[in-house]
Parts: structure tokens; C-alpha cells; sequence
């Protein structure tokens, strides 16, 4: 073989291995003839810079933007250097855009340059359409009467409230200090969509205040939340109230009265409690309304009130259900124990008579049955049968009234 | 007797900006562009001569002062400085595009440090130049700085980290501010 030939060869091969394969070594000139050595130190440069680009151009491949440089006169390296150039400013680029910043704009990239132009565009376009939005939503909120605050569902850190609930803060700290413990420790499990908040007033003493909350799970500018719509109901509430205690009881006594007493028995009927009906009669009413006037007639009736009220437990109801007729419903009650405390009424009545010195005598009259699981009588029947169980002891006491 | 209008062709008190315009009504036929390589045979031939008759070093300060005059001139007369931050950097960029100059891309921009880092593709001055292993956009260096200070009211040196000078294929400049003067 001759020397020009044994060259090609070793110098083709070279070229071969420096192009398809990697960490190949250095050609030595001492390999070829020496007329080949500068062919060979050529070779060699070209093998080290195309060594030098396919490593850089993994780097930047694996989004390595900071690898090792190529040395500065490696022409081969020279694009690779712009696309690092354009991917470091397009990620300064996504940073910005991140970070809220639509005003920049990839400038000569080709079609990449209005791909992420019209992105950024689009999404400077959603925020403001996401702002107006949200402007909206603040608008409605702060007018809608109600309080509206949004918590992070798992911290519960407010998110956000409304005006009417930045007011309250301002104008009611302690309230608003309250509304928000409460709602923090909401769960809707156990409280429902629509719930319910009491609080006692600090600015009235004894005035309860109530707030209707309707909850709602939502996603709140990308997080978890709760939001709560607020409601004062409280005037509602004590306006229910007052119409309940109106239908509820008597004029004159302020005692429950017959319609409240009816719904009462029923109820604890159907529940099959145990209980005492004790009806109780004003003795001789009609005398003293017809002899002494109706204004005697009404003090002795809310003596009678008076006394009742003294003389039954705390959980017993007392209902005037007629004219000169009351009714005590006793929860949990023996007939002794009723009869007992009837007695001891009585005897009071008959004490004021003295104490007052009054020109007719005060007493009552009643008649007790009891209820329990196996009652089969309807409210009507127990109270007729209460009814006249009173009658008997009036009737038994009637010589002793007129001594 | 002294002319009282003022802005004769031997009024010394015209500024940089007096020279720039008015070109259309000069140059009617030719109008207002030239080609890159006038500005460079300007700019190259005057660093020769100011290279040797004071030194490279001396050369390098006279055309980076020279570029932050400009830079200063050019942030009042075509740039808003009222702008935040983001929107005055897009428009930087914007304008050296317009006036040709170079494609101008922020890698980096720290806010509060003041630290950047960006890049002049095509830029005027040096694109194509060959690797003589050293930068030569002192001229930049000083454009950039002169904004960047007008801009900021802080004190920025510019340093071109990466040229055409020296083997790159995009200019990359350091922006710092200075701490202590």
C-alpha cells in the first residue's frame, strides 16, 4: 500500500469515527505521513469543536442554559449560541408573563414570535375581562344588602369582604370580630348550606342578634374557598317572635293561652312523654265580676297568674285557656308532687285573701290526670277528663269556700 | 452686530439634538436612511484615530461617553419615562426595532437590585463583525447605560459581557448599578 493510500485510509476513518461516534481520541500525526501532519491538526480542531458543539447542544437540549461555554472562536457553535440567546429571553419572557407582565413582545422569531405575542395578548385581554368581572362581582356584592365574605377553605384566612362587612368593621369592630369567629368555624356538615349565627348584642344589653348564612363551596382566584352570605335577621326574627307570642298567648295574663296549651298536649302526645294535666278553676270569678266589677274580676285573676307561676316547676307550662280556667301542663311529674303544689297554691290565695284583706275570698279548684306512653285519650278527652276531675274537687270543697 | 434669533451655522449653543433632525428637508432625493456600513465606517474609523492618538483605553471612554449622551438624549426625547418598569422596557425594545438599531431581549431583570442582563441581536454596530477576540460595542455599552440612569435616577455601569468581536453571534451586556461612586 502506498503512503498516500495508507493516509486516505487513516484520515477517512478518523472522519468516520469523529462523526458517528463520541469521546473518540485524537488523532496522533505520527498515524499518517508527515506530508498529511496539517491535515491532521485540522481534523483534529474540527473534531474537538464539533466534540465542543454536540455538547453544548445537549445542554441546551436538556434546558441546561448555564453549561459549560464553547470557546470563543468555535464557529460551529455560533447558531447554538443564538437559539441560548433567544431560549434565556424567552424564559425571562415566560417569567414576566408569570408574573403578570403582558407589555413585553418576543420581537423577530418568527412564527414563535406571534405564537407567544398573540398569547400574551390574549392574556393581557382575559385579565382585564377577569377584572371588569371581578369589579362587577365587588359591585354586586356591595350593594346586594347582604355581608359576603370568602374564606380559604382549608386556613379559613379571609379571602375577601365586601364593603357592608369592611363597614361593620369599622363601624361595630366587635361584631364583626364575632360574625367572623363564627363563620370560621363553619362546617357544613354538621350546620347545612343555610345556617344560622346568634349572637348577643354588646350594644343591647339582652337583645339577641341573628344572621342567616347561606355557604357556598367555590374556587377563589385559583384557591379553595367558602363563601358566606350574611343576613341580619334579627328584626325578622323578634317580629316572628312577637306574632308567635301573640298567637301564642293571653292578653291579660301574658301566660300561654288555649290554642299554645292544645298544640303543646298534642305534641307531647304524639311523643308519648309522660306528663300531668292539671286543670285548674278560679273559684266564684263570676261573683266577683258580677259583684264587685270586672276590674276585682281581672286582679284576681292575675293574682291567680301570679301565684301559679310562684308555685309550679321551671319546664311546666301554665295556660289560661278560658275565662276563669287554666291549664298546667307537668312534664315528668308524679300526681303527688302536682297536687302538692296546687295545695300549696291554694293556700296561698287564701293567705293573700287575708293579707289584702279582700271582701271576697280567693281560691281555686283542679282536677289532675296523668299521661304517659300508653295514653290512648286525645288532647280534647284529657282536658275534659282533667276537667272533671276539677269539678269533683270543687264540688268536694264547696262547703268549705262558703265557710 | 449679533444676530438676536440666534441658531446660525456658527451658533455654538446647539445641542446633540439640533443635529439629528431636519434630515428630510436636507436630503430630499436621498431622504433619511443610509446603509449600515456609512455608520460603521463613522464609527470604526473615528476609534482608529482616537485609538491612536490617545490610546485604546482613552478611545474605549470617549465612545462610551459618547454613548451615554446619547442614551440620556434619547430617553427624554423619544422615550416616556412615566411608563412602570415593564411597559418602558417593551418600549425600548419597540423603539430600537423601529430605528433600527438592534433586536433588543432582557434575559434578566432583577427589580430590586437593578441588575439586568440582555442582549442586541443584529446589532449595529458589530452583526457580521469577524472574532478579533475582543468586544467593540463601547458605544452600547455607553447608549444603554445613559437610558438606564435617566430611567432609574441610579447610577448603571454597562459592561458587553458577549460580542461579535469575540465569537458570539448576539451582543450581551451587563447592566449593574453602582453602589458606591
Amino acid at each position: 500500500m502506498s503512503m498516500e493510500q495508507n493516509d486516505t485510509d487513516v484520515l477517512f476513518e478518523y472522519l468516520r469515527k469523529i462523526l458517528f461516534e463520541r469521546n473518540t481520541p485524537m488523532l496522533s500525526a505520527q498515524e499518517v505521513s508527515p506530508e498529511s501532519e496539517k491535515l491532521v491538526n485540522g481534523m483534529n480542531l474540527f473534531h474537538d469543536w464539533l466534540e465542543e458543539n454536540f455538547r453544548f447542544a445537549n445542554d441546551i437540549a436538556e434546558g441546561n442554559l448555564n453549561g459549560i461555554e464553547p470557546s470563543k472562536d468555535n464557529p460551529l457553535c455560533a447558531p447554538l449560541k443564538m437559539l441560548r440567546s433567544n431560549l434565556s429571553h424567552l424564559m425571562w419572557q415566560t417569567k414576566q408573563v408569570a408574573d403578570g407582565d403582558y407589555s413585553q413582545r418576543v420581537a423577530m422569531l418568527g412564527e414563535f414570535s406571534t405564537a407567544f405575542n398573540t398569547m400574551t395578548m390574549q392574556l393581557k385581554q382575559r385579565e382585564a375581562a377577569l377584572k371588569e368581572h371581578n369589579a362587577l362581582l365587588s359591585h354586586i356584592t356591595d350593594n346586594i344588602g347582604e355581608y359576603v365574605a370568602v374564606l380559604d377553605e382549608e386556613t379559613r384566612e379571609s379571602l375577601y369582604e365586601n364593603k357592608a362587612l369592611v363597614d361593620m368593621s369599622i363601624e361595630e369592630p366587635r361584631l364583626a370580630e364575632d360574625l367572623r369567629y363564627s363563620i370560621s368555624r363553619y362546617d357544613m356538615e354538621s350546620s347545612g348550606r343555610s345556617w344560622e349565627i346568634s349572637l348577643l348584642s354588646s350594644e343591647e344589653e339582652g337583645r339577641t342578634l341573628y344572621y342567616h348564612v347561606d355557604s357556598f363551596y367555590i374556587d377563589w382566584q385559583g384557591k379553595k374557598a367558602i363563601a358566606h352570605l350574611l343576613r341580619d335577621v334579627t328584626e325578622q326574627k323578634e317580629w316572628e317572635s312577637s306574632i308567635e307570642y301573640a298567637a301564642n298567648s293571653d292578653a291579660l295574663t301574658g301566660l300561654f293561652n288555649r290554642r299554645y296549651c292544645m298544640e303543646m298536649m298534642e305534641r307531647y302526645i304524639e311523643n308519648k312523654r309522660d306528663f300531668l294535666v292539671c286543670f285548674v278553676d278560679l273559684d266564684k270569678l263570676k261573683y266577683v265580676n258580677d259583684t264587685f266589677g270586672h276590674c276585682h274580676g281581672d286582679e284576681y285573676i292575675l293574682t291567680m297568674a301570679a301565684v301559679l307561676k310562684e308555685t309550679v316547676r321551671k319546664d311546666d307550662i301554665i295556660c289560661r285557656i278560658g275565662g276563669d280556667e287554666f291549664v298546667i301542663l307537668m312534664p315528668k311529674c308524679t300526681e303527688k308532687h302536682s297536687k302538692m303544689r296546687m295545695n300549696q297554691a291554694r293556700n296561698r290565695l287564701l293567705r293573700l285573701t287575708e293579707e289584702k284583706n279582700l271582701k271576697y275570698p280567693m281560691s281555686l279548684s283542679y282536677g289532675v290526670i296523668a299521661c304517659g306512653e300508653n295514653n290512648t285519650l286525645s288532647a280534647e278527652e284529657i282536658l275534659d277528663e282533667s276537667d272533671k276531675e276539677m269539678y269533683l274537687f270543687k264540688q268536694a270543697h264547696r262547703s268549705e269556700w262558703k265557710a | 452686530m449679533a444676530n438676536i434669533f440666534g441658531n446660525t451655522d456658527n451658533d455654538n449653543s446647539a445641542v446633540l439634538w439640533d443635529y439629528l433632525f431636519n434630515v428630510d428637508e436636507g436630503r430630499k432625493n436621498l431622504g433619511g436612511e443610509m446603509p449600515v456600513i456609512v455608520y460603521r465606517m463613522l464609527e470604526y474609523s473615528m476609534r482608529d484615530v482616537l485609538t491612536s492618538m490617545y490610546g485604546k483605553e482613552k478611545m474605549i471612554e470617549i465612545i462610551r461617553s459618547a454613548g451615554e449622551k446619547t442614551g440620556r438624549e434619547f430617553y427624554s426625547r423619544c422615550l416616556d419615562g412615566s411608563l412602570p418598569l415593564n411597559d418602558f422596557l417593551a418600549q425600548v425594545q419597540q423603539k430600537l426595532i423601529d430605528l433600527k438599531i438592534g433586536i433588543l431581549r432582557f434575559e434578566k431583570f432583577d427589580e430590586e437590585t437593578g441588575h439586568a442582563v440582555l442582549t442586541v441581536s443584529e446589532d449595529l454596530d458589530c452583526s457580521g463583525f469577524p472574532s478579533i477576540g475582543e468586544t467593540v460595542c463601547n458605544y452600547d455599552e455607553g447608549f444603554l447605560a445613559g437610558i438606564l440612569k435617566a430611567y432609574t435616577k441610579k447610577e448603571y455601569i454597562v459592561v458587553e459581557i458577549d460580542c461579535w468581536g469575540t465569537g458570539e453571534r448576539v451582543c450581551r451586556f451587563d447592566a449593574k448599578v453602582v453602589l458606591d461612586k
